[in-house]
């Protein structure tokens, strides 16, 4: 598969005052096209700062992040949110879904941003909620809609522009394991049906191996799964 | 069109907020139409008449409060440059309704139709020699006739609230306002000077002698002539052209002015800074919504016209409906007239398009911080984490 991210020696540090935090050291890491990347580690790993610089919300301090000949590290803020609306979607943890939109109005936020008339974005909206099997519940709000069906209105939201690549930050933290699997079924999908790349911050190890392949980030490093003491960094014993 | 909803249920999220906040702004610019009604009648008030070929003879002292003999009448025909002398004095009277009353000038009608020409040839000759041979006739101004029904020949009864006494009269001729000559005469009346003259207890008193002089060459002499003339008597005089007679019969009219357009100010300001603080509130609760929308793909700009445009919506609807209110609520008779003591306050058609623009004003103003502040937010620090 051809490389998709090339994340090139990516360090990020911290500055309080006169004090520097090193959070990232000297990452690198290539993801290719159609791979479904599990990102595992302790809180303050930096998995989520990593995350964030992936998806060009955040900039490095030294390094480089370069997504399909793009060094989007490069870019200045607008160009990254033109850049961010076209190729990432985002699942968060918390859902994030505006209160007062419909889940069809919700899914059709982004398109509002392109150029395109109500019929085709109301065909994209519908089609993005048919995948996520919430066809049915366009109308409803998201305080009608379970914990799990709002997640995947956010799933639906966050491939309704057909972006490359989709990030998604613990996105079973808050659901039952029904829902749970739900979600992990349409990433299943997401992957392998829709060539969708997906990167995945998780710290749940069963969420992590339905992933093709787990990092895993300790102090800011990458490091190798086979050193890892899976007890004792993700603190599972008594899970 | 495509972000209306969107708009429309953001402002709806939290109704009370908003209906209040509408309802500020409406009633601001409500005022501010009310307040710009009352400044543009006072403006007409002072810009009416520009003929320079009359003047206004009133006392020196206390102007037309104290009023002045009538003899005086005979005695300002005499001076050279004169051509014609008029009497007018004034009285509140009321039609039946105790509530809404109207200025009645006390004129003699041969006299004050050879004085102000502009104002008496916009009444039918035909009406105006009514006038002329009626004793108890009197024109009554078109918005004054509308509110009571009355047609030229009708025998009316008014009450003189000055003197207390009922005045018998009968219609000579209607007044109408015209497009060049809008000077309020339509919510007044005219009474034969003599007439009420006669049903009064103490008469040969004037409020003011306008005098008609025969070319402006005459103006600077006349005063100079009349003023010198009443110095030694009992009752000094003071001599001005009929604009400066005006601005001194509204001496208190740049200071009223002056403050509507201060309160007017205030009110504005007021309300900016109250929507400021609504837009700013609703935008630090909805800070997290807002980080969403940066994250998936929204410019700082897409959500500073977001902002502004809640803002300017709110504040436009609000601004529509209160200057509409004003406009409806000032151009029903009734009110118009109970008003028009001395002014007409209706409120302009501009007013609304004036108002409309301010709340526009206002909204781009109101959601200008707001809205900067909302596009610079830290997605990472408020989201926290994705």
């Amino acid at each position: 598969m051809p490389d998709l991210l090339d994340i090139i020696h990516v360090s990020k540090i911290y500055l309080n005052g006169e004090v520097a935090t090193p959070v990232l050291d000297d990452i690198n890491l290539i993801v290719e096209a159609g791979e479904f990347i599990a990102l595992m580690g302790p809180s303050g790993s930096g998995k989520s700062t990593l995350l964030n610089i992936i998806s060009g919300l955040d900039f490095p301090t030294s390094g480089s992040v370069i997504v399909k000949d793009q060094t989007i590290t490069d870019f200045d803020e607008s160009k990254l949110s033109n850049w961010r609306l076209e190729n990432i979607g985002f699942i968060f943890q918390q859902y994030h879904l505006m209160p007062v939109l419909t889940a069809f109005e919700n899914v059709e936020l982004p398109l509002l941003l392109f150029d395109i008339n109500r019929t085709k974005r109301k065909k994209l909206a519908k089609a993005a909620l048919t995948i996520v099997g919430l066809e049915n519940r366009m109308s409803y709000y998201p305080r009608q809609l379970s914990g799990g069906q709002q997640q995947r209105v956010c799933i639906a939201r966050a491939i309704v522009t057909d972006p490359m690549i989709i990030i998604a930050d613990e996105p079973t933290g808050n659901l039952d394991y029904n829902s749970t699997d739900e979600v992990l079924e349409l990433f299943d999908t997401l992957n392998k049906d829709l060539d969708k790349t997906i990167i995945m911050v998780t710290h749940d190890p069963h969420v992590a191996q339905r992933a093709s392949k787990i990092h895993f980030l300790q102090k800011g490093i990458l490091v190798e799964k086979d050193d890892i003491n899976w007890n004792e960094e993700l603190d599972i014993g008594d899970s | 069109m495509k972000w209306i909803i969107f708009i429309v249920k953001n402002l709806l999220r939290n109704k009370k907020r908003t209906f209040l906040t509408m309802s500020a702004i409406a009633l601001a610019l409500f005022i501010f139409a009310m307040l710009q009604s009352i400044l543009s009648a006072l403006e007409i008030q002072v810009s009416q008449g520009t003929g320079e070929t009359r003047l206004g003879v009133i006392e020196k002292f206390s102007g037309p409060r104290r009023q002045l003999p009538e003899s005086y009448w005979r005695q300002l025909q005499k001076f050279n440059g004169v051509r014609s002398v008029t009497p007018m004095s004034f009285t509140v009277v009321s039609a039946g309704r105790s509530d809404v009353y109207y200025v009645a000038l006390l004129v003699d009608p041969p006299t004050y139709h050879e004085v102000f020409e502009s104002t008496a040839l916009v009444i039918p000759n035909k009406e105006y020699n009514d006038f002329i041979n009626r004793r108890n006739g009197v024109i009554v101004g078109d918005k004054v006739i509308q509110q009571y029904g009355w047609k030229v020949g009708d025998e009316i009864k008014l009450r003189d609230l000055q003197n207390n006494i009922d005045l018998p009269l009968v219609i000579s001729g209607i007044y109408k306002e015209t497009e060049n000559n809008t000077d309020q005469m339509d919510t007044r009346l005219l009474i034969n000077f003599n007439y009420y003259e006669s049903l009064i207890d103490n008469p040969g008193r004037v409020s003011i002698f306008w005098l008609r002089l025969d070319r402006p060459a005459s103006t600077l002499p006349v005063i100079k002539e009349v003023t010198s003339y009443y110095s030694t008597g009992p009752m000094e005089v003071s001599v001005e052209t009929e604009s400066s007679m005006l601005a001194r019969l509204t001496s208190y009219t740049a200071t009223v002015q002056l403050i509507i357009r201060i309160i007017s100010t205030v009110v504005l300001f007021t309300i900016l800074l109250v929507t400021v603080n609504t837009i700013a509130l609703s935008m630090r609760e909805r800070r997290k919504e807002i980080a969403v929308m940066r994250a998936i793909g929204y410019k700082p700009s897409n959500i500073l016209w977001i902002v502004i445009g809640e803002a300017v919506f709110i504040s436009m609807i609000a601004g529509l409906f209160g200057t509409s209110i004003a406009y409806a609520l000032f151009n029903l008779r009734d009110l118009t007239l109970s008003l028009g003591l001395t002014f007409d306050f209706n409120v302009r058609p501009q007013l609304i398009a004036i108002g409309l623009v301010l709340s526009i004003i206002i909204g781009i103003m109101s959601g200008l911080i707001p809205a900067y502040n909302a596009s610079k937010v830290n997605v990472i620090k408020v989201l926290h984490s994705l």
